[in-house]
């Protein structure tokens, strides 16, 4: 997949993905141009000079906006059957998207009642009822709550690795973007600023750019899943370590899961006994050394951002100058960090 | 005798019915073409579809009789092709009034379709609709109002068409004498019991036009534009 766009001097970038790249993710900060950018790949931008190479012939696409832009003198079911008239052979079967969108409770109803999460997930089914090669989403689950949303990128995600289409989806959720992206295109000033697979991408981005709360991307093998366990939490092993887990995209027993700086604390380990035997209620501990403190914002807003790492993996905490001079915490220092099942 | 009258009504009526029905099929593509036309021409086009708004209808009429005329191309066209002019028949009546009555049409339609966003649009492309299936789908249901208002303001302005068949039409029992023009003759031979009636018909029955059209539109779809989903 690869594309090169120019629109009014605003956008103009190119960039170009693996085949194996089947969710990329789209980010970049407002108005620097994501929305142009797949309005334009939609064919919807009349000025943009567009050239793209999506690896399939004919390719349709679909597209799907943060407003549903339901048909509002059709019912819901009627808004798919009549995308579905239009389909291709070979799409996804009617009941399954019905289930994977979780909208069979929603057939009957009139398309103005229903609410902003309601109709964007009646839009994204529409849409796969069309049986698309691409389908391009503009923050198109953004109205839907957090647990819904990961089921759907989950049944996205799955779709589209059985084949059925490719995904680009533009969102200002970086949990979303690590968790369910193969890859990642970041937009800045409607330029490309990092383009290629998630991991490497999050890789190279510097903390600033990260946002506000900077994350680290984890990934690690599923001891037990959710399911197994009696406390509904998934089990991860990070470095050799058991995790508990409990937002997390699994993908054939490798499970990834994003740790915000904001949700590790640190504490300093007593020689003797296990990290683990110490009574908390943060269920996870994990070894680690403090590879770099960051101190840019201490005097306005009295925090600094440690970044850890353990084994080969890398993450941040965000802690009070207090505590960085109470514990005395120094660059090269062995610490446990420490956060609840997320 | 109200009797007397009903060739005039009947031929009122045809006329606005003709003329109306006519209007939307010209003013639905050309109204859709400038909604969506960007261009520093735009104000000219819409200046001249506008024109017969303040345009005193004799002065509209005036230009339209020279026009029929057999010197002049179209009307040695319609002579060539039909054997009879325009001036003083029917044809050339609905003619006028499809000119007299085309900003009734045009306005209402101009506006459904500037508001119709153009994302329902791209949407409906990206399903992959026919464009016969985005019309009678979509915009036709979304703009149905519109088209109400079009089609009712288009037939009651040209019920109460004076000026121009007054110009190019004369006074032609069942051809071209509308109630208007009957009305007309009514005063001018001092019959106002005549006159009286032709009045109140033409008032009656525009002021239920209008109180229907006023209805329909406070009742009916003009919300489905403002809604984005």
């Amino acid at each position: 997949m690869e594309f090169s766009i120019s629109l009014n001097q605003r956008v103009s970038l190119s960039a170009s993905f693996s085949p194996t790249a089947k969710m990329v993710g789209v980010s970049g900060v407002s108005g620097a141009g994501k929305s142009s950018l797949l309005s334009a790949l939609a064919g919807a931008e009349a000025s943009a000079k567009v050239n793209v190479d999506w690896g399939v012939d004919a390719a349709r696409v679909g597209v799907v906006f943060q407003q549903p832009m339901l048909f509002p003198n059709l019912c819901v079911q009627d808004n798919l059957l009549l995308s579905q008239r239009y389909a291709k052979q070979g799409g996804i079967d009617f009941q399954k998207v019905v289930e994977g969108c979780e909208i069979s409770e929603l057939l009957q109803r009139p398309v103005t009642t229903l609410s902003g999460g309601e109709g964007q997930r009646v839009a994204i089914a529409r849409a796969l009822l069309n049986g698309p090669d691409i389908l391009l989403l503009d923050e198109a689950l953004s109205a839907i709550d957090i647990a819904r949303r990961h089921r759907i990128y989950h049944f996205l995600s799955a779709s589209a690795v059985a084949g059925y289409f490719r995904c680009l989806f533009v969102s200002h959720d970086w949990q979303d973007l690590a968790l369910f992206s193969d890859a990642l295109l970041i937009i800045d000033k409607g330029r490309n600023q990092h383009c290629g697979m998630t991991q490497d991408v999050l890789r190279a981005l510097s903390v600033d750019e990260l946002g506000s709360n900077p994350f680290a991307l984890l990934e690690g093998e599923v001891t037990q899943t959710a399911e197994q366990s009696a406390h509904a939490l998934q089990t991860v092993s990070i470095d050799n370590t058991p995790l508990f887990v409990n937002q997390c995209s699994v993908v054939d027993s490798r499970a990834k899961f994003v740790l915000y700086a904001s949700d590790v604390s640190i504490s300093i380990p007593s020689d003797n006994h296990s990290i683990a035997s110490e009574q908390s209620s943060i269920l996870n501990a994990l070894r680690c050394e403090i590879k770099m403190i960051n101190d840019s914002e201490a005097k306005t807003t009295g925090k600094v951002l440690l970044t850890l790492e353990a084994g080969n993996h890398c993450f941040y905490s965000r802690i009070s100058v207090l505590s960085l001079s109470r514990l005395g915490l120094e660059k090269g220092q062995q610490v446990v960090a420490r956060f609840k099942a997320l | 005798m109200p009797l007397d009258y009903l060739p005039a009504i009947w031929l009122t009526v045809k006329l606005a019915l003709v003329t109306s029905v006519l209007l939307l099929i010209i003013a639905t593509p050309l109204a859709w073409w400038l909604a969506r036309w960007q261009s520093g021409f735009k104000p000219i086009v819409q200046g001249i579809i506008a024109l017969p708004l303040v345009l005193p209808p004799t002065v509209l009429g005036f230009y339209l009789l020279i026009a029929f005329s057999p010197d002049s191309p179209l009307g040695a066209f319609w002579l060539n092709t039909f054997g009879s002019t325009l001036a003083f028949s029917f044809e050339g009546l609905v003619l006028g009034s499809l000119l007299y009555s085309m900003p009734f049409a045009v306005q209402p339609l101009y506006g459904g379709f500037s508001q119709l966003d153009n994302r329902y649009l791209t949407v409906a492309k990206s399903l992959h609709l026919t464009p016969f299936a985005i019309a009678t789908k979509l915009v036709i249901p979304l703009c149905k109002s519109s088209f109400v208002v079009a089609f009712g303001l288009s037939f009651a302005h040209t019920l109460g068409e004076f000026g121009v068949v007054l110009m190019i039409g004369g006074n032609i029992p069942q051809e071209t004498q509308v109630v208007s023009i009957a009305l007309y003759e009514q005063v001018e031979s001092l019959n106002y019991s005549g006159a009286h009636t032709l009045s109140l018909v033409l008032l009656a029955f525009s002021l239920l036009l209008m109180v229907v059209l006023y209805w329909f539109n406070g009742k009916g779809g003009l919300g489905w534009n403002s809604q984005s989903r």
